[in-house]
Formats: structure tokens, C-alpha cells, sequence
């Protein structure tokens, strides 16, 4: 299982790989949506990208991906499910 | 004399004559004598009960003349909403079927809103050629005075969906005014929607009219009575629309009055528009569009519209030509009736997001066109028909996952199975269709096995073991016509 520090670095990689952003500008504040311009689509295929690189599993619902607005949100349902 | 001359001498008289007790409208019509119309212009005065001479206090007598024109006094019910109940049912003809492309003449309603009314006529807009629009009653979609922007709506039902995979919404309100002018809301319609210029049973729109002439004829067709004729019995009415507790909805001026022609075949009393019909456009004998219905009284033979110039001034914020008072600036929309010189010519709104060749993709599959698809296959041979059960068993499981479980929503739309759906079904409503060869550069066959793999892992037991059996019968649809996918499935399986 990843530590905290380590989900927090993987997930602004992941970010940064997956919506083609620089990794440098990425805060938890940052919005997939209003800052990034990503679409549901993207947010959902970056979740499940991060579960299985990180063996962690997220509720599998759409209404959860679609309550994921901030890179902080993101990090922090990992974080809740690493313990 | 020009009855315009009446309207105006009517609207200088108009405060005086509403502030008669017993008065609740006052128009511009033929002066009736004994029952009937006579060619005499005059200023109407509308009561709900007319008394004798001699039982009216002096200073309540309705003046014989008003700057030199003749008065009469009318004897009609107040106007009320169309949706206010009291239609008995099983008199009407109620519309709820599904039309596409969309027309005017037929049912729309809100999402989630079970009472609707009429899609008048649709609308291009001057210097916006990639903005359609549609034509209801405010009250249609909203309880006045309450507004809420972008109410999406639906034909016939205002089915929506979390995904447009299937749903019957055809547009959101761009703008809604309801005052003295107007009951009025604009559809802005889905980019990729196709409609027609024309109304339901009443053929192809010709464009714009002008203020109809006394006892001109008009027809309209509404969602609930269908297709009706009238005769222009009052050009300017002001007056009062009632609550259905008798206290006063909305104050209008200049509304078109509208009588209903006899119906020979069967005698007795006929209405022009029933509860339902609201949004309804009323058109001349060319087939010009001359106004919008928005009141009728139940079976009294009466409906009431507000003319088409008005809804148009409304959303530009010009001078009214009568020379009254400059139009509050609403939103600037510039409304152009939608015309066509022949009857069958479909078009499309432009914007679509995504396209293939030339065919726009993006409009909403419909439940009626899933039905009939799945109809068609049934009916074409037993293997069809083994489909079809398959759809029927696993149909609702599969838009659970595809709308609710982020792996298969993603594979859905990634892998083209949502774009090679909206082909399927474009195929079998249209016919001069053909599902393509590639969908995003990738072969038709290739789509499928990413969403058959999706559904299979994530999908329950039953899905499961029968995606198994039927996945390896599958035909190869890619660049088929609707009648080749149903001449495979009459070929028997191995």
C-alpha cells in the first residue's frame, strides 16, 4: 500500500501525464475542470488509472467521479483509503 | 374606415371603458345585430352579462360612440388559461406522439414536468444562422412569474437521461417573457436536431403575416384538439386573464380573438383550442404564421393569441408601429419564421459537436426510435428475434453500467460504441443511412469487442454467460444499410 507523500506525488504525475499539463503549476485548488479544461471522460480515466497504479479502489460510481472537481479532492480519496 | 383607425380610438378609450363595472375587455370587431355580423366596423365592449338599457345606472352606460365610431356591446366569457383543468376527457384528440424531424403542432413539455403544450413553429434567427428555435407559451414551461434559464424540454414528453444516449429533449429555453405583449418562451433547439418548416396536418409554413383582418379565416394545430378552423372575430382585445379563483393572472392588450368554425358534419357548438393547445400557431389561409394561441374558455367556441409582430418586437426592442410605448430590451433575438417552398425539406441545426463525413451524429436517440429498432429486428427472422429478447433481458442492466460505472462509461464513449449506436438507429429511422466502416479510424468490429469485454467483466452473471453466446453470431455491420442488417439476420445460425 502507498504511503501519503506517495499519493500525493502520483497523483499530480499522473495528472500532469494524463491531461498533458505542466506538473510545476498543479496546486490541490487546481479544477480538472475550470483550470485544466479536462471533461468528465478524462477525470474518470485518470481515476482509473491511479487505482490501478496505486492498488487503491475508488467507489466505482460515476456520481463519485463527477464529486473528484480538484487534484486535492482527488489525493485526498486516496489518502482516506490508504489507512 | 381603416379598422386600424378603430384600434387606436380604442386604445385612447380603453381605460375609461375597463373601469365600466360589468366591462373586462374591450376590442375592435363587426358590430353584431340580432345574432349576426353586420359589414359596420365598431369598438367592442365586452361584459359577461349584457342588461337592459333602463337597469344601467347613467354613468355605467357604454357610450353609443367613441370619437365618431360605433360601439357595441358584446356579450362573452372572460378568458381563462388553457391549463386550468375542466376539459372533460375523452373529448379531444390528444397528441403524444413522438415527431421527428420536429415540427410545430405537437406536444412538447419540460423535463420532468408532466402538463404540456404546443410547439407552435420554429424560428431561424437573423445574423445566427447556427441558432433554431421553437415556439411556446411561457406558461407552458413555467408557473409564472417564477423563470429559470435553460429549462431543458422535450418532444413529446421531456424525457431526459444522464447521458444522450437516449432521451426525447430537443432544445433549453433561451428566453421567456410573460406581460401585457406576450406569453411567450424561446426553444433553442439541440444542434444536430432535425425539423422541418412546417405544421403537423397543416403542411408547410409560407413565412410571416401581419395583423389578420376582421373575420379572416385561420387555422391552428394544437397537441390536443389538432387541427382546427376559425374565424378572426376581434383584432385589439385588452382584458384580463384569470386564476382559476377569479383573480386576474396577467393583464394583455392587443391580443387576436379567435371563433371557431361550425363543423358540418357534426352540428352543434365547436371549440378552436382546448387546455393543451397552448404555444399553438395560429396560421392565415396562405399559411403564414399570424400569431401564437395562449387562452381559450372551454367549450365556448373562444381562444384568444397574441400576434406574431408582437413576439418579435419583444425580443429585438423596437417601436410598436401603433406608435405605443418602446418595448423593454429583452435579450436580442432577431426571429425570422422558418419557411419552406415544398413540403419534405429537412434540415438540421448546425453545431454539432461530433460528425462523421457529413452526417451529424449528436442528435438524441429517442425512446420511440430505440423501440422501433428493436421492432424491426424482432420482426425480420428468429435470430432477430433472439436479439431482440437479449435486449430485452439485459437492456436496463446495460445502460445502468454504461450511465453509472465509470469503467464501462469511459469504454463506451472511448471506444466509439455511443457514436456506433447513434449510427444504428439513424439507419433505421432514416433508411439513406449507412452505419460507417470506421469510427474514430478504428473498424466497427473493434468497438464492439472493447464494450463486449467491458460489459462482460463488469456486467452481472446473466449478461455475462449471454454475451458469450451471442458476441460470436454478431454480423459484421460495418457499412451496411438498415435493410442488409435485416437480410443477415434472416440468415440461420450455424
Amino acid at each position: 500500500m502507498s504511503d501519503v507523500q506517495g499519493i500525493a506525488a502520483s497523483v499530480r504525475t499522473a495528472v500532469a501525464k494524463t491531461l498533458a499539463v505542466d506538473a510545476v503549476g498543479l496546486t490541490r485548488d487546481t479544477s480538472f475542470y475550470d483550470d485544466l479544461g479536462a471533461d468528465s471522460l478524462a477525470v474518470m480515466e485518470l481515476i482509473s488509472a491511479l487505482e490501478d497504479e496505486l492498488g487503491i479502489s475508488l467507489p466505482e460510481s460515476n456520481e463519485f467521479a463527477l464529486g473528484i472537481r480538484t487534484v486535492g479532492n482527488l489525493v485526498e480519496a486516496f489518502e482516506t483509503r490508504a489507512h | 374606415m381603416d379598422e386600424r383607425e378603430y384600434v387606436e380610438a380604442k386604445r385612447r378609450a380603453a381605460g375609461l371603458l375597463l373601469a365600466i363595472p360589468g366591462v373586462h375587455a374591450v376590442g375592435v370587431g363587426s358590430k353584431i345585430v340580432g345574432g349576426e355580423r353586420t359589414p359596420q366596423t365598431s369598438i367592442r365592449v365586452y361584459v359577461t352579462d349584457k342588461r337592459p338599457l333602463d337597469e344601467i345606472p347613467p354613468d355605467e352606460r357604454v357610450p353609443r360612440e367613441i370619437d365618431g365610431l360605433p360601439t357595441d356591446v358584446v356579450e362573452r366569457p372572460r378568458p381563462v388559461e388553457d391549463q386550468v383543468p375542466g376539459i372533460p376527457v375523452g373529448t379531444d384528440r390528444d397528441d403524444r406522439a413522438e415527431y421527428r424531424p420536429v415540427r410545430g403542432g405537437v406536444r412538447v413539455a419540460r423535463a420532468a414536468k408532466t402538463t404540456g403544450g404546443t410547439l407552435g413553429c420554429i424560428c431561424d434567427v437573423t445574423g445566427d444562422p447556427n441558432t433554431v428555435i421553437g415556439l411556446t407559451n411561457y406558461h407552458v414551461i413555467y408557473k409564472p412569474p417564477a423563470t429559470d434559464a435553460n429549462e431543458e424540454v422535450g418532444q413529446p414528453n421531456g424525457q431526459s437521461s444522464s447521458s444522450d444516449s437516449c432521451d426525447d429533449i430537443i432544445g433549453t429555453v433561451l428566453d421567456a417573457e410573460y406581460d401585457v405583449d406576450v406569453d411567450i418562451a424561446l426553444i433553442k433547439l439541440r444542434p444536430g436536431t432535425r425539423y422541418l418548416a412546417e405544421i403537423e396536418e397543416a403542411g408547410v409554413v409560407v413565412g410571416i403575416g401581419g395583423l389578420p383582418g376582421l373575420n379572416e379565416q385561420v387555422t391552428k394545430r394544437g397537441k390536443t384538439s389538432g387541427l382546427t378552423g376559425g374565424i378572426v372575430d376581434d383584432v385589439g382585445t385588452d382584458g384580463d386573464l384569470l386564476n382559476a379563483d377569479g383573480t386576474v393572472k396577467r393583464h394583455y392588450e392587443d391580443a387576436i380573438q379567435i371563433e371557431a368554425n361550425p363543423d358540418p358534419a357534426n352540428p352543434g357548438p365547436t371549440n378552436f383550442a382546448l387546455r393543451g393547445d397552448s404555444g399553438a400557431a395560429y396560421l392565415n389561409a396562405q399559411g403564414r404564421v399570424i400569431g401564437i394561441h395562449f387562452a381559450s374558455v372551454p367549450d365556448s367556441g373562444i381562444s384568444w393569441g397574441m400576434p406574431i409582430g408582437a413576439i418579435i418586437d419583444k425580443f429585438t426592442g423596437v417601436q410598436r408601429p401603433s406608435g405605443g410605448p418602446t418595448l423593454p430590451p429583452a435579450r436580442h433575438v432577431r426571429l425570422a419564421i422558418a419557411s419552406a417552398a415544398a413540403p419534405g425539406d429537412v434540415r438540421t441545426v448546425p453545431g454539432a459537436a461530433m460528425t462523421a463525413g457529413d452526417q451529424p451524429v449528436r442528435e438524441p436517440i429517442t425512446p420511440g426510435q430505440a423501440r422501433r429498432l428493436e421492432e424491426e429486428v424482432r420482426s425480420a427472422s428468429p435470430r432477430g428475434a433472439w436479439y431482440a429478447d437479449l435486449y430485452s433481458r439485459h437492456g436496463e442492466e446495460v445502460a445502468a453500467l454504461v450511465h453509472g460505472h465509470r469503467r464501462v462509461t469511459v469504454v463506451w464513449h472511448r471506444s466509439g460504441a455511443a457514436e456506433l449506436t447513434q449510427w444504428l438507429v439513424r439507419a433505421f429511422s432514416r433508411h439513406d443511412v449507412r452505419v460507417p466502416e470506421e469510427i474514430e479510424g478504428r473498424p466497427v468490429s473493434e468497438c464492439l469487442d472493447d464494450i463486449a469485454a467491458a460489459l462482460t467483466r463488469y456486467g452481472s452473471a446473466g449478461l455475462t454467460a449471454d454475451l458469450s453466446k451471442a458476441l460470436p453470431t454478431l454480423p459484421d455491420i460495418a457499412g451496411m444499410s438498415d435493410r442488409e442488417i435485416l437480410e443477415c439476420l434472416k440468415a440461420e445460425l450455424v
